[in-house]
């Protein structure tokens, strides 16, 4: 009986990792096929003739350029947002502030704003001041997607690390600046980490924002990238599986590297706040 | 000469004035940036929904017009409506998946995390990226995936996401395959804040698996539950990148199977009037 | 004092810039300068062969004006038109824009090309324009303002078949009239393979309106660019569309397909006829994985009665030039060097497109076997039959949805023809 029901709970697992895992494994077969084996009939579970042309094809086509860009982007966005945003949380935490109860408001409110429902103003926004269009527009548009997030996160962190601690510290004769430094930001590591990660995927994974704010090639992001190989000549099935290939591999990177903060941010207490 | 300055009353004024001025100082940033980029434009775009705008261009104030003519158009209504069917079919499936997923994965240990892992990947995904490969796997030929299911079954392939019957359904699996797992972790979450003793307890007072899970479990996991539900509402509500890049919808000129009018950057709101206000 | 320097200035600048109109060709090119943005759906990176042309184009005119910089900013080609309008408001347009015939009025209306009649050199008017097919060359032209150049003249939709699935009926070619093209299609739908496939989702086009063309140019009223939506023809029409869905060469099952989709599984050898995006020949030979590329062939459309084999031009690639460019002249010389002989010889030899330049098909080239498919295409475009979309077609942004969803009824549905037109035709308020 208990080896029975053991059974069925491995195949259970298997078949949930199959359910997640194939449809990605297939696009990465698709991806190695030759143009003129992708529609075969059957299809071939695994390509006979392996061929690297589409991700050749998508260097040539500059889409690793756009891939820079992507990460870029992500990167900056991630760093202010880490910056003001913890900032902002150690501020909301420790000090008295003014206006504190609608600053939380804004922040917790925000955070439910879903970027593209304001996406043609911000549009109009952005081209009346000459962002629109340049490398500047996407990093400072991420980071105040994120930032609401990250202020939640760290704030709610910082609660945990003892106010005594930090008193200690400048008893001991480090500044005030000096002993977030050393003591609280070194305690807060996991929430920094998890907003980080959470920001990541998030820029990473756009797609309307940096299909509607850039109209230059090289100022593109992946995403919008790999939308050109679905135009004019068709959907180019074997270029688009490649990028699926390629996109995914960062934020899915990202993600195993870090999931243990992530997982443990939204498990325990920072999503309740 | 820090303590004489604390001891008069004015001097613990100027204190916290100056704790004030550093506090205030440290949020701005953060704050101002927020209200820039989410607030600003919110509010800009309900001044817009009062004007008539085409092809980004401003042609002047016209009241609640295009309020009017929103509320006039019988494609808003259905738009609204399919909105909500979709997210409340997704929560459905959703939220029972992702509570078997918890309780087994709980009960496995290590492998258990091993498997979280693995069904967290497509979460990580980029929602049209999945859109993408998800296109391809439906790919109405026989030599794509599911039509060579068909095939197989003696069917000629179907579209599945332009069939009027299926493209819901088919919507839906891909949006639950795409996120599940998310709400797995908070009901993981859930499920170790549970006192083992509890279940123990239950055990010895003859309660069975169902009702135990049913009196003890569910009633404990309320908490957990409820910010699942409301995650994944917001999330499936706003699915926008991945019904635009699976049904094409909002392509100049077509009217898409879906309701992303005045919310994508190609949709008719470049030609049109309401910029903001449907979907808010 | 001050203005009489001024003055004198200017008037010396006037002379030069006099002197300088009225110098040779090379000599002028050097003086252009700046940047010339272009917006178009070919990429500066491709290898598609069309982009690999632009390339040299590029580099050829780099060559003669070293001072201007052409910067190739690719667009979705589906949203070009949308994008460019939306830029033109923004004061953001590129200066040189690619766009769809079809969208012609809807963007010329917003003030966003400029009057290439203003921009052009008296040599480009006096031995290129008079070269250029003038079916397209005139439709760009509304109340005498020229807003942009045809480029690529070519049939956008027309029939792909597979030569080995017609030989199984003793067939070279589809028949050329409805009638027997019928009974043919029917015949073709054998086991998985359907005789005949239809996008019917496509936003810029409409089969509906393909088969229409059979009754020839008349379909559309002159005055109003509609066409009767319930009249005898569109009624005709229809028929034809029932009796394909009757003898089971279109399938009810496909309701919904985009040209893409139709496209994919023709490639599985789904199809042994369809409608296809003619641009799209060589793509569709690339992808062939369930029959042999090299059976696929392409077909006019059949007509009705003893009219000529229909051949509906558009929607083709026009180009023009931004109201607002800061750079009128470089754009205008670039724009020019689009359509030089050279260029014209290196479109049709590299890429397969029948040259804009008429005169160039007297080119040796054109004697040889390899351009056998453009002496294909050019006898379509000096077919009896052929014909274009009027020049101002109201609602085009919704003409094509509305006509699709007729399709789809008529082919789905047993609802009687008189309401699925009718109903069309109140949608559309015409």
């Amino acid at each position: 009986m208990r080896t029975l029901s053991r059974i069925a709970l491995v195949l259970a697992c298997l078949l949930a990792g199959i359910v997640a895992l194939g449809p990605i494994l297939w696009a990465a077969s698709t991806s190695f096929k030759s143009a003129n084996r992708i529609f075969a009939v059957p299809p071939e579970l695994l390509p006979r003739s392996p061929t690297l042309a589409h991700y050749a094809n998508l260097i040539a086509e500059g889409v690793h350029w756009a891939f820079l860009n992507s990460f870029a982007y992500a990167a900056v966005a991630v760093l202010a947002a880490l910056l003001f945003g913890a900032t902002a949380g150690y501020a909301l935490m420790r000090y008295p502030v003014a206006g504190r109860p609608a600053v939380l408001l804004v922040f917790l409110a925000t955070m439910a704003v879903p970027g593209f429902a304001v996406l043609l103003p911000t549009q109009m926004l952005a081209a009346g001041i000459g962002l629109q269009n340049t490398w500047a527009i996407l990093p400072i548009l991420y980071a105040g997607h994120i930032l609401p997030f990250t202020v939640w996160v760290t704030r709610s962190h910082f609660a945990t690390v003892p106010r005594e601690l930090e008193q200690a510290a400048e008893i001991d004769g480090y500044s005030r600046a000096e002993a977030v430094w050393r003591i609280v930001l070194p305690g807060a590591k996991p929430a920094l980490l998890a907003a980080a990660t959470f920001g990541f995927l998030h820029c990473w994974n756009d797609y309307v924002t940096g299909s509607t704010m850039v109209d230059a090639p090289e100022l593109r992001t992946l995403q919008v990238a790999l939308i050109f190989f679905q135009g004019f000549h068709g959907r180019d099935w074997g270029s688009l599986m490649a990028g699926v290939i390629i996109a995914t591999i960062p934020p899915v990177v990202v993600f195993l590297l870090f999931r243990k903060f992530l997982i443990g941010g939204f498990a325990d207490g920072s999503v309740k706040g | 000469m820090h303590t004489i300055r604390l001891a008069t009353p004015r001097g613990l004024d100027v204190l916290a004035r100056q704790a004030r001025l550093v506090g205030s100082s440290l949020v701005a940033p953060a704050l101002l940036l927020v209200i820039a980029i989410n607030i600003l434009p919110a509010l800009y775009g309900f001044y817009l929904s009062l004007h008539k705008v085409f092809f980004f261009g401003n042609e002047g104030f016209v009241g609640l017009a295009n309020y009017a003519a929103l509320f006039r158009d019988p494609f808003a209504w259905q738009a609204i409506g399919r909105s909500l069917l979709f997210t409340f079919a997704a929560l459905a499936v959703a939220v029972p998946l992702a509570l078997l997923a918890a309780m087994g994965i709980s009960r496995l240990g290590s492998w258990g995390s091993v498997l979280l892992t693995v069904l967290l990947v497509p979460w990580a995904m980029s929602p049209i990226v999945v859109a993408l490969l998800w296109k391809w796997i439906l790919v109405p030929s026989p030599g794509g995936l599911v039509g060579a299911a068909f095939t197989a079954f003696g069917l000629p392939p179907q579209d599945l996401l332009t069939n009027p019957l299926l493209a819901m359904p088919t919507l839906i699996v891909v949006a639950v395959w795409r996120n599940f797992a998310f709400a797995t972790i908070i009901l993981i979450g859930g499920l170790g804040q549970i006192p083992r003793d509890l279940a123990k307890a239950a055990a010895v007072d003859g309660l069975g698996a169902w009702e135990s899970f049913r009196k003890i479990t569910l009633p404990l996991l309320a908490p957990s539950l409820l910010i699942v539900i409301s995650m994944l509402t917001i999330s499936y509500f706003n699915e926008v990148q991945l019904i635009i890049g699976l049904t094409g919808a909002g392509r100049f000129g077509r009217p898409p199977p879906w309701p992303m009018r005045s919310t994508t950057p190609a949709s008719s709101s470049w030609t049109r009037g309401a910029a903001t206000p449907s979907r808010r | 004092m001050k203005t009489m320097f001024d003055r004198r200035f200017m008037l010396r600048a006037g002379a030069a810039t006099l002197a300088l109109a009225g110098l040779p060709k090379p000599a002028r090119a050097q003086a252009l300068s700046g940047t010339v943005r272009v917006w178009t759906f070919l990429g500066a990176d491709g290898k598609s062969p069309r982009e690999v042309v632009l390339r040299d184009i590029i580099q050829r005119f780099k060559a003669t004006h070293p001072g201007v910089a052409i910067r190739i900013e690719s667009q979705p080609f589906q949203e070009l038109e949308v994008k460019f309008v939306a830029a033109a408001a923004q004061n953001r347009a590129p200066d040189v824009i690619w766009m769809r015939d079809t969208f012609l009025d809807l963007v010329q209306q917003r003030g966003a090309l400029a009057n290439l009649d203003d921009l052009l050199s008296a040599e480009f008017k006096a031995k290129a324009l008079p070269d250029l097919y003038p079916v397209f060359v005139q439709k760009s032209v509304f109340d005498g303002k020229r807003t942009s150049l045809p480029i690529w003249p070519s049939p956008a939709q027309a029939i792909f078949y597979r030569k080995d699935a017609l030989g199984e009926l003793g067939l070279d070619a589809p028949p050329l009239t409805w009638d027997t093209f019928i009974s043919a299609a029917g015949k073709l739908t054998k086991g998985d393979r359907l005789g005949f496939g239809l996008p019917t989702n496509d936003n810029s086009v409409s089969a509906f309106i393909n088969i229409m063309t059979g009754f020839g140019p008349s379909i559309f009223d002159a005055a109003t660019g509609q066409f009767s939506v319930t009249g005898p023809e569109a009624k005709e029409a229809a028929n034809v569309v029932r009796q394909l869905v009757a003898n089971g060469a279109l399938s009810p099952t496909l309701l919904n397909a985009m040209g893409d989709d139709i496209q994919d599984q023709f490639a599985s050898g789904r199809f042994a006829m369809v409608q296809a995006f003619a641009p799209r020949f060589q793509q569709y030979k690339q992808i062939a994985a369930g029959y042999d590329g090299k059976s696929l062939a392409v077909s006019a459309w059949p007509a009705f009665g003893t009219n000529p084999p229909a051949v509906l031009l558009g929607p083709y690639w026009t180009v023009g030039i931004s109201a607002r460019s800061a750079n009128p002249s470089a754009a205008t010389a670039f724009v020019e060097s689009l359509f030089s002989t050279e260029a014209s010889l290196e479109w049709a030899k590299t890429a397969g497109l029948v040259p804009d330049r008429r005169s160039v098909l007297q080119d040796p080239y054109f004697a040889t076997p390899a351009a056998a498919d453009i002496h294909a295409f050019t006898a379509l475009l000096a077919a009896p039959g052929v014909m274009t979309f009027p020049q101002r077609m109201p609602n085009i942004t919704k003409i094509f949805p509305v006509m699709n969803t007729a399709l789809q009824e008529l082919i789905g549905t047993s609802e009687s023809v008189d309401a699925i037109l009718g109903r069309a035709k109140s949608t559309l308020g015409w």
